[in-house]
C-alpha cells in the first residue's frame, strides 16, 4: 500500500521542509511506516529509532 | 486499489458465483441490472460483510435469515455443516495483489436452526516480487481499516437510494473525518500525535535530569584541588628543605675551620668522668694493697711453726698415730639395752664392764683425733695463703698498674682536648653547631612531612581516577540527555510542520472539493439558473446558496439532494485522488430523466480514473440510460434467479 499515499502530502511536505534533505526523508519514512503498519505496539521505538538518528545528524551539522 | 473479482461460496442467495472486473480499453466500468429481489443488493451486503462483518443494506426480512444459502440446507438435510465464504480480491498499484476473504461455518441438526461457528477473516497479500503476506483476524481487520476504513465506506459503497438523505445524517464532523481520511491528511495527525506522545516520554524522561552530574563533578573537582593542594605543599616543603640545606651547609662550611668544640666538650666531659672512676678504682685497689700486706704481715712470722706442726700431723698420719674416730653410740646403746647389738645376747657384769672402759678408752681417743684434724685443716688453710700472698699481690700490683696507665692516658687526653680549645670561641662555635642541629631537624621533619604527603599524593592519584571515571560516566550521561532534549525538541519541530503541512492541506483540499462539488452539481442539475453557490464551511457543514444568496439545503428535492452527496462524494473522490473504486446501488432511482442522463454521462468521465461499479434496478436503467453506459461498460450483466428461485446466476448483456 506504499504507493497509496496522497501526492499532495509530498509535495506539501517537500515545500515545507525546503533544503532539509534529513527531515523530508524521516517525514517520507514516518508516513510510509505509518501507512503500511497496524496496531500501536511499534511505533514508540521506530519513532524514537528515527528522530535519534535525524537529531543525531542534525547535532552533528550543527557543530561543524 | 480496484476490485477484480468476487467469489461468493453459500452467501445468502449466492450458491457458487464468481464476478470478474475486467477492464475494456480504458473503461472501468461494470453495470449490473436485476429486478427486485434477485440479490442484487446483497453484492454490497457480500462485499461489507467480506470486509468488515457486517451487512449495512439488508431489509428486515434478510436480517432473520442467516446468511447461509438455504439451497444448502435443503440439500444437505437436517443435519450437517457448510461453509460461507467471500473473497473480494483487489490490485493496488497495478502489481499489488490482495486477496480479502471472511468465512463462517454453520452447523444444524434436526433438533436447532443453524447455528454459526468459527468466523475468520484473511487478507493475502502479493507483492510483485512473489511474496504473500498472510494476515488473520485482527491483523486482517487492521489491513482493512487501514486500506478502506469503516468510517468513510459509505462514499466508496453506497445505496443510491439513500443519499437523499445523505446530508441529513452525515454530520459536519463525518464529512470532515471523510475528507482527513480519504485525503490521508489523518495520517499527517496520526504521525503528529504520536510524535507529540513521543515528545511527552521523552520529556519524562529529561525532567529527570541528571541529580548526580553536580556532585560528581564537584567530588572531581575536589579531590583535584585537594591533588594539587598536595602537590603544591610538597613542592614548598622541598623548598624548605632546601632552605634547610643550604643553611647546613653554611654552618658545616663554618664549623670546618673550627675544632669541634662540642664534641671536644663532650669528650672531656666524658674522659673527667673516667678519671674519677678510675681513681677511685685506684684508690680501691691500693687499699686492697696495704690490707693484703698487713695481714701478710701478721701470718710471715708464723709460717715456720706452720710449717713444723704440718710436719708432726703427717709424720702421725704416716705412722697411723692417730686415732680413729669411732661410734660411741653404738656403746651406749649396748650399755643401755644391755644386749649386744651384734649377736643378741644379754650382757654380763664382765662384758658390761669392759664395755664401759671400751667407751671411756674410746671417748679420749677420739676427742684427741678430732683435735689434730681441726688443727691440720687451720695449719693448711694459712699455709695456702701464705703461699698465695705473693701472687695476690701481683695481681693487684698489675691492676694497679694498669689504672694508674689509663689515668695517665686520660690526662694526656683531657691537657690534649684543652690545648685544642685554647684560644677558640667556644660559645660560637656551639651556636652555630646549635643552629646547625636545629636545621637539621627541620630538614629532617620537612622530609618526613614530604614523604607523608607523597604517599598521600599516591592515594589521590588513585582517588582523582576513581572520581574521573565516574565524573566521565555521568559526563557521557549528561551527553544522553544533552542528545534527550535534542530529540524532544525535534519531535516538537516535526509535530508542528506536520501540523502546518496538514492545515495547508486542509484547507486546500476542502476548497478545491467545494469548487469540484459545485462544479459536478452544477454540470448534473437541469436548472441553471435557481442555484448560486455550493459552499462548504470551515466546520465542513455543505451549504446551497439560490440565486438570492438564501440557503436552500432543506428545499432541496430527493433528486437534487441525490445529486449534491454524489457530487461531493465524486469531488472528494477527484480531489483527493484516493485509490479506491465506487460501488452505487441504485444510483440514479431518485433522478429525473435529465439528471440521469447528465449524471450518467459523469459517472462515465469518472470511470475513466476510478472503477465505478452500478448496480442498476431494471426501472431505473432505461433506455436513455443504456444508451450512454452500453456502449462505454467493461461489463455489462444480468442478475437472474434459476428457475427454481434457489440460487443466483449472471447473464452477460
Amino acid at each position: 500500500m506504499k504507493g497509496a499515499l496522497n501526492p499532495k502530502i509530498f509535495r506539501e511536505l517537500n515545500k515545507e521542509t525546503g533544503d532539509d534533505l534529513e527531515l523530508r526523508q524521516l517525514l517520507t519514512d514516518l508516513l510510509f511506516e505509518e501507512s503500511s503498519r497496524t496496531g500501536n505496539w511499534w511505533y514508540k521505538d521506530f519513532y524514537r529509532k528515527i528522530v535519534k538518528a535525524y537529531a543525531q545528524k542534525v547535532s552533528a551539522h550543527e557543530n561543524k | 486499489m480496484r476490485i477484480s473479482k468476487i467469489a461468493l461460496e453459500n452467501y445468502r442467495q449466492f450458491r457458487k458465483l464468481a464476478i470478474d472486473f475486467p477492464q475494456h480499453m480504458s473503461s472501468d466500468l461494470h453495470l449490473f441490472v436485476a429486478h427486485n429481489g434477485t440479490a442484487k443488493t446483497n453484492i454490497i451486503n457480500a462485499i461489507n460483510w467480506c470486509l468488515y462483518g457486517d451487512e449495512p443494506y439488508l431489509s428486515g426480512e434478510s436480517q432473520q435469515l442467516p446468511i447461509l444459502n438455504q439451497q444448502v440446507m435443503r440439500e444437505i438435510g437436517d443435519t450437517g455443516q457448510a461453509d460461507v465464504i467471500v473473497e473480494v480480491y483487489a490490485v493496488v498499484d497495478k502489481d499489488e495483489q490482495i486477496m480479502f476473504e471472511r468465512k463462517c461455518t454453520y452447523v444444524w441438526n434436526n433438533k436447532s436452526a443453524p447455528m454459526r461457528h468459527g468466523i475468520t477473516s484473511r487478507v493475502l497479500v502479493n507483492d510483485t516480487k512473489g511474496n504473500t503476506q498472510v494476515l488473520i483476524d485482527d491483523e486482517a481487520s487492521n489491513y482493512v481499516a487501514r486500506s478502506i476504513p469503516l468510517g468513510i465506506r459509505e462514499f466508496f459503497f453506497f445505496d443510491g437510494a439513500r443519499l437523499d438523505n445523505y446530508f441529513k445524517h452525515a454530520t459536519a464532523e463525518n464529512i470532515n473525518l471523510a475528507v482527513l481520511k480519504i485525503s490521508q491528511i489523518d495520517l499527517l495527525n496520526k504521525v503528529s500525535d504520536r510524535l507529540m506522545e513521543v515528545r511527552r516520554e521523552i520529556e519524562k524522561e529529561v525532567s529527570k535530569g541528571n541529580p548526580t552530574i553536580e556532585k560528581a563533578r564537584k567530588e572531581y573537582e575536589d579531590v583535584q584541588n585537594k591533588l594539587e593542594e598536595l602537590k603544591n605543599r610538597v613542592v614548598k616543603e622541598k623548598e624548605q628543605v632546601e632552605i634547610a640545606e643550604n643553611k647546613i651547609g653554611t654552618y658545616e662550611d663554618e664549623l670546618k675551620s673550627c675544632p669541634n668544640a662540642e664534641e671536644l666538650e663532650d669528650n672531656r666531659k666524658a674522659l673527667k668522668s673516667r678519671r674519677v672512676t678510675n681513681q677511685e678504682q685506684y684508690d680501691k685497689l691500693m687499699s686492697r694493697k696495704c690490707e693484703s700486706l698487713f695481714e701478710y704481715g701478721r701470718i710471715i712470722p708464723l709460717v715456720p711453726a706452720l710449717l713444723k706442726t704440718d710436719e708432726i700431723i703427717r709424720t702421725k698420719h704416716v705412722a697411723g698415730e692417730i686415732p680413729p674416730v669411732a661410734d660411741v653410740s653404738l656403746l651406749d646403746n649396748i650399755l643401755a639395752t644391755n644386749k649386744c647389738e651384734i649377736c643378741k645376747r644379754s650382757l654380763d657384769s664382765n662384758s658390761r664392764e669392759e664395755i664401759t672402759k671400751l667407751r671411756q678408752l674410746i671417748l679420749m681417743s677420739s676427742t684427741i683425733g678430732k683435735e689434730l684434724m681441726q688443727i691440720e685443716g687451720i695449719v693448711t688453710i694459712t699455709l695456702d695463703r701464705a703461699n698465695r700472698f705473693s701472687r695476690d699481690i701481683e695481681d693487684i700490683s698489675g691492676l694497679i698498674s694498669n689504672v694508674e696507665k689509663e689515668l695517665r692516658q686520660i690526662q694526656t687526653n683531657i691537657d690534649s682536648i684543652d690545648s685544642q680549645l685554647e684560644g677558640q670561641n667556644i660559645e660560637r662555635i656551639k651556636n652555630i653547631a646549635e643552629e646547625r642541629r636545629k636545621f637539621e631537624k627541620i630538614r629532617d621533619e620537612k622530609n618526613r612531612l614530604i614523604g607523608r604527603f607523597n604517599k598521600e599524593i599516591e592515594d589521590k592519584q588513585d582517588e582523582v581516577k576513581d572520581k574521573e571515571k565516574a565524573w566521565d560516566r555521568e559526563t557521557k550521561k549528561e551527553q544522553a540527555l544533552k542528545s534527550l532534549v535534542n530529540e524532544r525538541d525535534a519531535c516538537f519541530r516535526i509535530a508542528n510542520l506536520l501540523n502546518k503541512c496538514r492545515d495547508t492541506i486542509l484547507i486546500d483540499t476542502r476548497d478545491k472539493i467545494r469548487i469540484k462539488t459545485k462544479e459536478i452539481f452544477f454540470s448534473l442539475l437541469w436548472k441553471k439558473h435557481t442555484f448560486a453557490d455550493v459552499l462548504i464551511e470551515d466546520d465542513y457543514r455543505i451549504r446551497v446558496l439560490n440565486d438570492l444568496g438564501y440557503d436552500c439545503l432543506g428545499s432541496l428535492s430527493s433528486g437534487e439532494r441525490e445529486l449534491l452527496a454524489l457530487s461531493f462524494t465524486l469531488a472528494l473522490h477527484d480531489v483527493s485522488g484516493f485509490d479506491s473504486s465506487i460501488l452505487i446501488d441504485n444510483p440514479v432511482i431518485w433522478l429525473d430523466p435529465e439528471h440521469k442522463h447528465n449524471f450518467s454521462n459523469a459517472l462515465v468521465k469518472v470511470s475513466k480514473n476510478k472503477q465505478v461499479i452500478l448496480l442498476f434496478h431494471t426501472d431505473e436503467y432505461t433506455p436513455a440510460i443504456s444508451a450512454i453506459l452500453d456502449s462505454e461498460a467493461a461489463t455489462r450483466r444480468r442478475i437472474k434467479l434459476t428457475a427454481q428461485e434457489k440460487e443466483v446466476v449472471l447473464e452477460v448483456l
